[in-house]
């Protein structure tokens, strides 16, 4: 619980943190499409380190990042052993990396991918620490609305995503408390062996289940009372306009994908 | 059960938490305190002031970060013996909420189940918890927890942890939520568990009517640390506590201490309404035949 | 102007294997009315009513028989709904479940939202209701952030951001310490003086009302007795039926009037100080 902080968006109103919502996610698709078509090992650890200065100018942590590079060690290191097994052309130097053997092209095929699993990750930390998880949901729904025509339930589902979020701290406290009620009647169970803990989930998700409800109940209510009846006739809660900062920004990241496709 | 504290601090590691949540551990600063057995004590203070953190290193959920909470002079943290803090019965804010079963019967009988014991010794201890509680062993046992009142699943609930015999029972706001009827019977009944069974019991209460009716010793914290000790009387009546917490004097006490300023004695500090009346009835009786 | 006509409501509980419903009558013939900025207090135990009752009034349930108006419009005709919820607020008793919002902004922004309030002066008027329920808190403070009497306190600005000519309060004060309930009734005071509104007032706790101008009693599903609080006051046994506590100088009133001590009903301790003087 204490770790919510360190992982999600905290508010620091950064350069980033400024960009319209729509274009934030549109960029990041294109700089994702970018990420994923660049075969040039040069070209691809430039845009790494593009990321990780957005990171610096987003003014996150960098225990963040070493964190978030670390989670994903398990992935490089099966990524390279797979690599070193196929030795594509026999005629090419190979390279000896302890115990592992490689062709050039594997190596740099091994970075490349690695790469590709880093900046995707960066990526999308940076998009979800730079962004209120609110403003998020606003600018998907207003990507989104063209398929309101096709029925799709835009609105009422990024209403449901923020309504999870706003109570997703009260459920987890609620866990807490739970969690200790039963233990406090529960005459030791939890010290106990795997069978005697196993008894105590029921009794945990039950109540976790029929308060849960109980408070959407009310929450029902108190939106109804509040004048809430969907989409129909709601003003926006904020106004989002692009500046040209939006604009260079998508232009850079045009140009970005351009060049990939040139070198 | 006697409970001392000696010198217990509490730190919340993480620094970077602004502000404490309801559960989120407070910090609590150098307590020293003993709680004799058979007190009946209250606890004051604003949400955030230490009050939950206090209340859950006297059941175990939290460990002190410096000094050492002993039960009955043993210190179940160092001594690795956390089967000690069983003794101890912990009944949250909305105990009803904990409610789990399809019968009263089985919800009140979880804490027995991992004793293994026959099923007799079971019925038995069910009954006499029920019976403490005032539920009726036949006319309860069998409905669903769901479809009683409020004060009576608060009953159940209670009585799922009185079924375990505890030592020290710790009630967070016990009558929140309650109408007056409700909480009148839930106070005979704590009254009841602490002179018949011997039951310390230490709750916490926003109440100061209820303090002042109740309890034999208030705890007041502010801050992480016991800005207050002593009997409700004195300390409801400090004008500087009662301006630290934006409380006022409980009109009990102000009556009570006005007749006997006049020289017209007063029980105990803390007349009734009823009380107060007949007092001054008496006293203006006496007055006005002197008077003639 | 409330009008409430023979309204009976009842829950639907539950269907047996015949298929026949069960249903539980919570309010049985209530007729009321409620003037423009009067002051109202509903009393009875929990369960009693008064809650079933405050959900008619805006439309949220509609009555099983009877009707209920307001300002002259009918809850059962769904295209008045918009402005009836309007004009009819609550505030609830837990505040975590009432707010929608993240922030304290986007929490006061969703009803205005809701109402489709002009975008432009939407930030105005986010800072006027900020400003008007004293809240200490600008509207980025996260609302996890607040305490439990400021989280009433954001919860009130919400709805009176709408300006609604009825305000119902569900023991919003229930849930709230002795000092953050004495902030929150001051704040709403404060408030109805700037912006005049009629107060429809549940509690338990009769010293929040003393100055109301009508108490409604119910009991059992039926208004028991609707009246001035001079009415209830000397009418210690019924209020203790219905789970109320006199506040205790009206209590020690009652019973020195028992004992043949003469003394006015709103006894005080200056009072009470100056009797005992008289004669020494």
């Amino acid at each position: 619980m204490a770790n919510n902080s360190f992982l999600l968006f905290q508010k620091q109103n950064t350069w980033l943190e400024q960009w319209d919502p729509r274009m934030k996610i549109t960029v990041s698709l294109i700089f994702a499409a970018s990420l994923l078509l660049n075969h040039n090992l040069i070209l691809k650890t430039a845009q790494i380190v593009l990321l990780i200065a957005l990171w610096w100018v987003a003014k996150l942590s960098w225990r963040a990042l070493v964190f978030t590079l670390l989670s994903l060690t398990i992935f490089f290191i099966s990524t390279m052993i797979y690599r070193s097994m196929l030795i594509t052309n026999p005629g090419d130097t190979l390279i000896h990396l302890g115990a592992l053997t490689y062709s050039q092209q594997g190596a740099i095929d091994g970075i490349l991918m690695c790469e590709q699993i880093a900046g995707i990750v960066l990526l999308l930390s940076l998009v979800v620490r730079t962004t209120s998880p609110i403003i998020l949901a606003e600018g998907l729904e207003m990507i989104l609305k063209p398929f309101k025509k096709l029925r799709l339930p835009v609105h009422e589902m990024v209403m449901m995503f923020t309504i999870a979020l706003r109570f997703l701290p009260i459920l987890i406290e609620e866990v807490d408390k739970i969690r200790k009620a039963q233990m406090a009647r529960g005459g030791g169970f939890h010290r106990k062996g795997i069978s005697s803990r196993f008894r105590g989930v029921f009794p945990m998700l039950m109540p976790l289940f029929v308060l849960s409800i109980l408070r959407a109940k009310e929450l029902a209510v108190a939106m109804e009372s509040r004048c809430y009846q969907g989409d129909e006739g709601r003003t926006p809660i904020r106004l989002y306009q692009m500046h040209r900062r939006d604009y260079s920004v998508l232009a850079f990241s045009a140009i970005n994908l351009l060049l990939v496709f040139i070198v | 059960m006697q409970i001392q504290l000696s010198d217990v601090s509490f730190i919340y590691e993480k620094k970077k938490k602004k502000k404490a949540s309801a559960l989120a551990p407070a910090v609590l600063k150098q307590l020293n305190v003993t709680i004799h057995s058979g007190e009946m004590l209250a606890i004051a203070g604003k949400s955030g002031s230490g009050k939950s953190t206090f209340l859950q290193l006297l059941k175990g959920f939290l460990a002190p970060t410096t000094g050492s909470v002993l039960l009955d002079g043993v210190d179940p943290n160092t001594s690795k013996r956390p089967e000690l803090f069983d003794q101890v019965g912990f009944i949250f804010q909305y105990p009803e909420h904990q409610l789990f079963s399809t019968t009263v019967f089985d919800d009140i009988a979880f804490g027995l189940q991992s004793a293994k014991l026959p099923r007799e010794v079971v019925e038995q201890k069910v009954r006499k918890a029920m019976e403490s509680v005032e539920l009726d062993y036949e006319v309860f046992k069998d409905r669903s927890p769901f479809e009683l009142s409020g004060g009576e699943k608060r009953r159940v609930a209670i009585a799922g942890v009185v079924v375990l015999e505890p030592k020290l029972l710790i009630l967070d706001e016990p009558t929140a939520g309650l109408d007056l009827p409700s909480r009148t019977a839930l106070f005979e009944l704590l009254h009841q568990l602490n002179e018949k069974q011997g039951l310390t019991i230490i709750w916490v209460s926003h109440q100061l009517d209820e303090i002042v009716n109740h309890a034999s010793r208030l705890l007041a914290l502010k801050n992480g640390i016991f800005i207050a000790d002593g009997s409700p009387e004195a300390t409801l009546s400090d004008p500087v506590l009662l301006d630290a917490f934006g409380w006022e004097e409980p009109s009990a006490l102000v009556v009570s201490r006005l007749l006997e300023q006049l020289g017209i004695s007063s029980g105990n500090g803390k007349l009734s309404p009823e009380e107060a009346a007949a007092v001054i009835s008496t006293a203006l009786n006496q007055q006005q035949i002197l008077a003639k | 102007m409330l009008d409430i006509r023979n309204a009976s409501f009842s829950y639907t509980d539950w269907e047996d294997e015949e298929d026949t419903l069960h249903t539980s009558r919570v309010l049985h013939q209530v007729t009321a009315s409620i003037a423009a900025n009067e002051f109202v207090a509903l009393l009875g135990r929990n369960g009693s009513g008064k809650s079933s009752f405050t959900r008619l009034l805006n439309g949220i349930e509609l009555p099983s028989e009877g009707t209920v108006q307001v300002e002259g419009r009918f809850t059962h005709d769904s295209p008045s709904l918009p402005l009836i919820r309007r004009a009819v607020q609550i505030v609830f008793q837990n505040p975590e479940n009432q707010q929608v919002g993240m922030t304290v902004g986007e929490d006061i922004a969703f009803g205005l939202s809701n109402i489709g309030y002009p975008q432009q002066q939407m930030q105005e008027r986010i800072a006027w209701a900020i400003d008007l329920v004293g809240l200490d808190a600008d509207e980025d403070r996260p609302v996890t952030r607040l305490s439990g009497g400021e989280k009433q306190k954001l919860a009130l600005a919400s709805v009176l951001a709408l300006s609604p000519k009825y305000l119902i309060l569900d023991e919003a004060t229930s849930m709230l310490d002795p000092l953050a309930r004495k902030q929150f009734v001051a704040t709403l005071h404060e408030a109805r003086k700037r912006h005049p509104f009629a107060l429809i007032y549940i509690t338990h706790h009769l010293e929040e009302v003393l100055e109301a101008d009508r108490w409604v009693l119910f009991r059992e599903g039926r208004i028991h007795l609707d009246g001035p609080p001079a009415q209830f006051l000397n009418n210690e046994a019924l209020l203790a039926e219905c789970g109320l506590e006199l506040p205790y100088y009206h209590a020690l009133a009652l019973a020195l009037q028992a004992k043949g001590v003469s003394v006015p009903a709103s006894l005080g301790i200056e009072e009470l100080r100056d009797l005992l003087c008289r004669f020494n």
